[in-house]
């Protein structure tokens, strides 16, 4: 009996092995294969020769990174974006959730949804074109500044101003969006809590401070501990589109110098060897903030 | 409930600051499209903010006829119709066998770690481009659709939507005969459906607003996607050098550099915008259910 069951199994489960090799052979071309391709960081690596007929350097390529005053300043650049970024972006979102949350017209509320998560569907070329536009010297905001007497900024070409572009124009794209999560948390909040604060005489106030924020809070701890696996993640698309050579000193960010140094200046190994640095440190700390999230909330993703 | 004179003070700015955020949201595109139906003169003088002044539609006709962007747009469609198609068949396939336990599928930690290490580990720019351009792979629309092809989140989100699912379900209709395909397409796809649009959606805008691969692995200006071909005609300041025979001097008055930008940018935004108001509920449906799950 044991055994028929046995046979049974595998001769009706043989297929599910079988669904399962179009994508693992996908993974394994173009996700796994290319890995082996991290060897060149190593190497003083010649397309001519190939992965084994190049000269291996150690970790020359890696010391270079950060010996030159690019190396240190690119990482420092792509930190304090990437940091801003979550810390105001995170900020605004909640901000944002909790004004919209006191709506009680529903159709209003949705109309205001509707408007605000759509930069989010909104490519990079996209934004970033509308941005160079509406930030360039004779674009509206410039306009509207002069109206109140402001002299001209340099939005996208001044290196103290571009960060500040960067971050803000990304709160503006994503804002709305990241304000869903938390949404969803103030839409499952209890409403006997209120009732209840109501008939114990708590004000507006008290009712947010002590019933609404208390309540976000969970999904706000986890927000920010997984957005720890993301400090080192600028925005590169963004960068991309919108720097030029004037804002390198603040705006340049490791995913761009390493596209820079690869595909404009061909320096194949050095370019792999900070790419992996930033992957190696990503890795560590995408793992670390998982596991703080598993250890400290019930979040689960698998 | 009573509202006291306070609340009611601040409802009425609550309502009015979410109609500036949302008016401040939506006002960067109007702008742009507003300029690019505008006369050179008034964009030029600054004068154009919500409307169109001195409406005329030569922006889009010299996009028509003197850019390879309505070409674009339907290398774009194609990228991803047959993307999304790939993306959610590779998601269905992989999700079904990955949704049995470990008894029923030997092996399936194993997997599932081989699955989720892509996810963090990334070879970097480098590798990738040698890989594309050794397998004959530049300039060609797979170059943008298989490395991407297997969306491994949507992959674990799947296969949690699958192990919800009430297994006397599949057990019944395999006892009675039915093999594993047959499950998978006439039980599991049809109760998911919402599910599986949802995520059809993010696939199919992520295609749509994918535009760095085709940066890198298209060469050829007339097979690029669109947001591609924006990128590229960004970069260029005088497009309108060399075109002149084909217009009047009116009608070259009208035109200009910026306006042209404006107009190629809203041109390439246009299906989103149409689409996005029908959409959006699934999106946001999807985020949540994908946040709230367990």
């Amino acid at each position: 009996m044991e055994i028929r069951k046995t046979r049974w199994n595998l001769k009706k489960n043989g297929i599910l092995y079988v669904m399962l090799i179009p994508a693992f052979a996908l993974l394994a071309i173009f996700s796994y294969y290319p890995l082996y391709g991290l060897v060149i960081a190593f190497q003083n690596f010649m397309p001519g020769k190939g992965f084994w007929g190049s000269q291996w350097v150690g970790l020359r390529n890696f010391r270079m990174f950060f010996m030159m005053p690019d190396g240190l300043q690119v990482v420092r650049n792509t930190f304090v974006i990437a940091v801003s970024k979550i810390i105001f972006g995170n900020l605004t979102s909640i901000v944002f959730a909790l004004l919209l949350n006191e709506v009680r017209v529903l159709r209003y509320k949705r109309m205001v949804q509707t408007l605000v998560y759509l930069p989010h569907f909104l490519s990079w070329v996209v934004v970033g074109g509308v941005f160079i536009d509406l930030l360039g010297s004779r674009g509206i905001v410039n306009l509207i500044l002069s109206l109140f007497g402001a002299k001209p900024v340099a939005f996208l070409g001044n290196a103290s101003i571009f960060p500040v572009t960067i971050v803000v124009t990304d709160i503006w794209k994503g804002f709305g969006w990241g304000a869903i999560i938390y949404l969803a948390a103030l839409s499952n909040v209890d409403v006997q809590l209120y009732e209840a604060a109501i008939i114990d005489g708590a004000n507006k106030w008290q009712q947010v401070f002590y019933i609404t924020i208390p309540a976000l809070l969970p999904t706000i701890a986890v927000v920010y501990t997984l957005a720890l696996g993301n400090v080192l993640n600028a925005g590169f698309e963004q960068v991309l589109m919108l720097y030029n050579p004037v804002v390198y000193s603040t705006g340049d960010i490791i995913d761009t110098y390493t596209y820079r140094a690869g595909l404009e200046q061909f320096r194949y190994s050095y370019s792999a060897a900070v790419g992996m640095f930033k992957s190696v440190v990503a890795g560590a700390l995408i793992i670390l903030s998982y596991r703080l999230v598993y250890r400290y909330s019930d979040y689960r993703i698998f | 409930m009573h509202a006291t004179k306070g609340e009611k003070v601040f409802q009425g700015i609550n309502y009015g600051l979410l109609a500036v955020v949302s008016l401040i949201c939506l006002f960067p595109m109007i702008h742009i499209i507003a300029l690019s139906f505008s006369h050179s003169a008034y964009v030029a003088a600054n004068m154009v903010t919500f409307w169109p002044v001195k409406p005329h539609i030569l922006n889009y006709k010299f996009i028509f006829e003197h850019t390879s962007m309505v070409t674009n747009m339907m290398m774009s469609i194609q990228r991803v119709l047959v993307g999304t198609a790939v993306n959610i068949f590779l998601v269905l396939i992989t999700a079904y066998p990955l949704s049995y336990d470990g008894t029923e599928l030997k092996g399936r930690n194993t997997l599932m770690w081989i699955l989720v290490v892509p996810m963090f580990l990334h070879a970097g720019l480098i590798p990738n481009y040698i890989l594309i351009s050794r397998l004959g792979l530049m300039d060609s629309l797979w170059a943008l659709i298989l490395p991407g092809a297997v969306t491994i989140w949507n992959i674990i989100m799947m296969q949690n939507f699958f192990r919800s699912m009430p297994r006397e379900l599949h057990e019944a209709a395999l006892i009675d005969g039915a093999g594993h395909l047959t499950v998978l397409f006439r039980i599991l796809v049809p109760l998911n459906l919402a599910a599986i649009a949802t995520l059809s959606l993010f696939c199919a805008v992520n295609h749509w607003n994918a535009w760095f691969d085709g940066m890198i692995y298209i060469r050829h200006p007339q097979k690029m996607p669109v947001q591609t071909a924006l990128r590229s005609l960004m970069k260029v300041t005088a497009h309108i050098v060399g075109q002149e025979r084909f217009y009047t001097p009116e009608e070259l008055a009208m035109l200009s550099d910026r306006s042209l930008t404006c107009a190629k940018i809203a041109f390439t935004t246009l299906p989103i915008l149409v689409i996005y108001p029908f959409v959006q509920r699934f999106f946001v449906k999807g985020v949540i259910i994908g946040a709230v799950k367990g």
